[in-house]
């Protein structure tokens, strides 16, 4: 074999082998681990039950139903979820409509026969790039019901043949910009023949969108006496009217008015009792169109009222409020266009909106609520929104304490006494209240109430150990694609707050502390340990990163050889080892970790390798991450109503000023990829002949291409520092195997 | 010379040549043909699924709307067409989007595969559609299906309507499968990533693995660190519904 054959299978070799290592590599794609959700509660079975934990304002308006039935004494909905979405359910095999083709069939055999729409679609443009959906899977099931039917009667001869071509011409106009009519029925056909052929002229017509005609025509089979098709030609008539009214949807009033009265004659009309179900349903249908408030009250009547309730209902219901005040939970009360309307259907729809509101507003209707009916629901309302110093405040503190424990607004308004209490500066009153709550989930208190009541009592923390101790939460769900599922792991994480205080709050010492303290769970307090000892690198204070080595060699055996390294050099060696143990760990970074995923809950130690994927390798800085920037974590807003995380209450003002002027300094250091680079130059230029140095500049060149930081003022310093390190160590080490590796800069 | 370093030399100038068929006849098996987007504004709208008024969108613009939905099964697919309607000035020039949904596993099945393909390809008869996009995260196991779907998507397009294609931002980067596709354009989405926003955008303008992701960035309004456009054409996505305020503030990304 020749060289160059051996170097193309060679090449071949490598290609599949690092192909292979893509197939196996994950997707970008993460789970959050949450331990409060916001929309949705996450115990589906505890809140299906009625166990309502801290109802919080934007709840979607489903689970506010559930929530303001048990604040009023009604029994729990088991339907309130709902089925989950699928998109198989999107796909029934066979679809009717594939039931319709799959007749017909057999019956117009040859390819001529019938009328040929390619594609065949049940959708109708209507211009502006719209369409909607013309032809409805009842129509294909009626269709195939029908012909089994005229198949029993006249046999599969021509009879059969003609229903089944008219029923073509039918469907043709589904999709089709021409009117197709059916043939009309021969002169010496019966009458049951002439009755299906002006049905089906009729349905040709209203598919064809000619809804004069088809109106006209689905009326005169309603007057035919003889014709078995008259129970649905009124109500056939109706639909036609609702949907010239409706679509596009420009709802015109007069249309639907007199659909109103087809209706009502048609359910007035013994004879056609066959659709009288369906004829409910469409008034139902056109009073949420007409008179939104009024179909709203009754709604409320029946979602209320019942001891269940039925998914329509509830669909219904969702429906009218997302038309109302549109497809979000989190709105400007002022900004309801009819708030009106909505307050005055009924009391639920008050309260919902009430609490999904923001606003002064949205308080001072709570507020008149609760003093008019004293009821826990508008209790709940007012706590969420009442400020410190109202006038009110006393009152509604009063009440919401004389809730009874067994109530199942308990858990919310425990928590919002406390919480009230704490902005209103009286922390002792909060802290016994606190104390008197439970800390493990059980009667009433789910997880993510009790992980609540811990973010609030490490707000209020007078001392470090009782922060520590209520810094850990549980993973209330693990949401992947906004969909929050039971989480497979219960092991304690930290939340967004947590994550602020430590990178953010605390200085140095603290974070020592803490890592040597045994009350934080081990994984944290690996966490705080990772990013104390990072931190006393960068600041070059050895004594608070000497320790830490202990705590460390215990958490992260793997670090054990380069920790030892580390504390037995000698002073002027010190920062040197420690660099060198920050280049081989690309998993030690600056910050403490908030809310987590299911790639960091997989680390049990820092990474000795680069994260190819995330890149989350060292640090970019000690501020947020500007994904966590964005705005205040809703989880963290429950607890801090004005959206900022302070200091802790027992730091010494010495302590916060540490804690900034540490920030500050890291700030100045900047990310670590370019950081642990310049030092590792600096290292061998200052050490030619220490070998280390060479696999120090290596892991420095690797670590600029796996940056994770981008500088969009200096978008090339990366660069700069991967060539640095990559020129100094191919000449001062040009032999080594280090060098060997490093093949270019990034 | 002996007939040593004459095979060697010969060897030597069969992969030369071997590279160089590649490289020209790349595109055209591929059928990638340069210019084809040229057609395609370089700001352009994203239009989804809600109602859509921009009659006053300026010149210089395009609209990548959603025209379809395509719900791929495990032997048959179903085609949702957009119910909205979208109003845009007489001279825009349009990209129809086909979102594809599909299960865990996307059907392989060939109809399955045609019916989804052929429903893309009718966008592009669509009133001033200039260029066809298909919208699909397809997760690993569903790639090889989503390759033969856009090759038969690019069969029953016209030759002249180029196929863009949304593209996760890993997709572009260190996970690259879009080499062999037969398109126009990738458009990698610097947004919504979360964990990952800040190793893609230090990367992503310099570390391109796939040439084909290099033309467009498709960016958010409502990101506060957004990627700057650096000449690419952009798609901006817009959470809120399109008012003239947000108009000049995409206009202003692609200053």
């Amino acid at each position: 074999m020749t060289r160059a054959v051996q170097r193309i299978v060679g090449g071949t070799i490598v290609a599949v082998i690092g192909a292979a290592a893509y197939v196996l590599a994950c997707g970008p794609f993460l789970t959050e681990l949450r331990p409060v959700l916001t929309v949705t509660p996450a115990d589906r079975v505890g809140y299906t039950r009625g166990d309502l934990g801290i109802v919080r304002p934007q709840f979607a308006r489903r689970y506010l139903l559930q929530a303001y039935r048990r604040l009023n004494g009604r029994p729990a909905l088991a339907n309130v979820f709902g089925p989950r979405p699928s998109v198989d359910s999107r796909l029934p095999s066979p679809s009717p409509l594939d039931e319709w083709l799959a007749f017909r069939a057999p019956i117009l055999k040859d390819a001529d026969a019938g009328v040929t729409v390619r594609p065949f679609t049940t959708d109708r443009s209507i211009g502006n790039y719209q369409s909607f959906p013309n032809c409805l899977d009842d129509a294909f099931r009626a269709a195939v019901a029908t012909g089994k039917a005229r198949a029993a009667r006249f046999g599969d001869g021509a009879a059969l043949r003609d229903w089944t071509l008219a029923q073509d011409a039918v469907f043709a106009n589904c999709s089709g910009k021409e009117l197709i009519l059916p043939k009309p029925a021969p002169e010496s056909s019966d009458a049951l023949t002439r009755a299906d052929r002006a049905y089906q002229t009729a349905a040709a017509y209203f598919y064809a969108v000619r809804y004069v005609e088809a109106a006209d025509a689905f009326r005169a089979i309603g007057e035919d006496a003889s014709s078995p098709w008259r129970p649905y030609g009124r109500y056939m008539a109706a639909r036609v009217l609702i949907r010239e009214a409706t679509i596009p949807e420009k709802v015109r009033p007069e249309l639907l008015e007199r659909a109103d009265t087809e209706l009502r004659r048609v359910i007035a009309d013994p004879s056609a009792s066959v659709v009288h179900e369906s004829a409910r349903g469409l008034l139902n249908f056109v009073a949420v169109r007409l008179h939104p408030g009024e179909r709203l009250k009754t709604l409320a009547a029946s979602l209320v009222g019942g001891d269940t309730v039925s998914d329509r209902d509830l669909a219904e219901y969702q429906w009218v409020m997302d038309k109302l005040l549109g497809d979000t939970t989190d709105y400007s009360y002022a900004d309801v266009r009819d708030r009106d309307a909505i307050v005055r259907s009924a009391d639920l729809n008050d309260w919902v909106v009430a609490m999904q509101g923001g606003g002064p507003l949205s308080l001072e209707r709570a507020l008149a609520q609760w003093k008019r009916t004293r009821s826990a629901a508008w209790l709940v309302a007012t706590m969420w929104k009442l400020p410190a110093g109202h006038p009110d405040a006393p009152a509604a503190l009063d009440a919401a304490a004389a809730i009874d424990t067994s109530s199942p607004a308990y858990p919310t308004l425990a928590f919002l006494r406390a919480r009230f209490m704490a902005e209103a500066g009286n922390v002792g009153q909060a802290r016994t209240l606190l104390a008197s709550l439970p800390s493990a989930p059980g009667a009433g208190f789910d997880v993510e109430a009790v992980n609540l009541l811990a973010a609030e009592r490490m707000k209020l923390a007078t001392s470090f150990e009782e922060l520590l101790l209520n810094a850990p939460r549980a993973i209330a769900a693990a949401v992947s694609d906004g969909i929050p599922e039971a989480p497979s792991k219960r092991v304690p994480v930290f939340d967004a707050d947590a994550g602020i205080v430590f990178s953010e709050r605390l200085p140095l010492t603290r974070l020592v502390d803490a890592s040597l303290s045994s009350a934080l769970p081990d994984r944290l307090r690996l966490h705080v340990a990772s990013a104390a000892f990072t931190r006393a690198v960068l600041l070059k204070r050895d004594e608070d990163a000497l320790k830490l080595v202990p705590a460390l060699r215990v958490l992260a055996p793997s670090l054990s050889a380069d920790l030892d390294r580390f504390q037995q050099a000698a002073p002027a060696d010190r920062h040197i080892a420690a660099v060198f143990l920050l280049l081989r760990t690309p998993g030690l970074g600056t910050r403490v970790t908030g809310l987590e995923d299911d790639v960091t809950l997989a680390e049990t130690e820092p990474s000795r390798k680069f994260d190819h994927l995330f890149r989350r390798n060292w640090w970019c800085g000690v501020r947020q991450p500007s994904y966590e920037r964005q705005a205040t974590p809703p989880q963290v807003a429950f607890v801090y109503p004005g959206g900022d995380v302070p200091s802790p209450s027992f730091l010494t003002s010495g302590e916060r000023a540490a804690a900034e002027q540490e920030l500050a300094a890291l700030d100045r250091i900047g990310n670590g990829t370019i950081y642990l680079a310049t030092e590792a130059v600096a290292w061998a230029k200052g050490r030619p002949s220490d070998q280390n140095a060479a696999e120090a500049l290596a892991h420095a060149v690797e670590g600029t291409r796996w940056a994770a930081c981008f500088d969009e003022k200096d978008p090339k310093a990366t660069t700069r520092a991967s060539r640095a390190a990559f020129q100094t160590l191919h000449r001062l080490f040009p032999d080594s195997e280090w060098a060997k590796r490093t093949k270019y800069w990034y | 010379m002996g007939p040593r370093k004459k095979k060697k030399k010969m060897t030597r100038a069969v992969f030369a040549a071997t590279c160089a068929i590649a490289v020209v006849a790349g595109p055209l098996v591929y059928d990638r043909r340069p210019g084809r987007m040229d057609a395609v504004p370089r700001l352009v709208l994203w239009a989804w699924e809600r109602p859509v008024d921009l009659r006053a969108l300026p010149r210089g613009a395009g609209v990548a709307f959603l025209a379809q939905t395509i719900t791929i099964g495990a032997d048959r697919s179903v085609v949702t067409p957009r119910r909205q309607p979208l109003q845009v000035p007489p001279a825009a020039p349009l990209v129809a989007v086909t979102r594809i949904e599909a299960p865990g596993t996307l059907a392989v099945v060939k109809p399955a595969i045609d019916e989804a393909a052929e429903a893309i390809g009718r966008t592009a008869a669509l009133p001033r559609v200039v260029a066809i996009q298909v919208d699909f995260d397809a997760t690993r196991s569903q790639r090889e299906a989503y390759r033969r779907l856009l090759h038969a998507a690019r069969r029953a397009t016209p030759p002249r309507i180029p196929l863009s294609i949304t593209a996760l931002a890993s997709w572009c980067l260190h996970d690259n499968w879009l080499d062999d596709l037969p398109i126009d354009e990738a458009v990698p989405m610097l947004f919504r990533m979360g964990p990952a926003e800040q190793p893609l955008r230090a990367s992503i303008r310099d570390r391109m693995r796939a040439p084909i992701c290099r033309g467009a960035i498709g960016v958010s309004l409502d990101e506060p660190f957004r990627i700057a456009a650096r000449g690419s054409r952009v798609y901006v996505f817009n959470s809120q519904p399109w008012r003239q305020q947000s108009v000049e503030a995409a206009f202003g990304l692609t200053k």
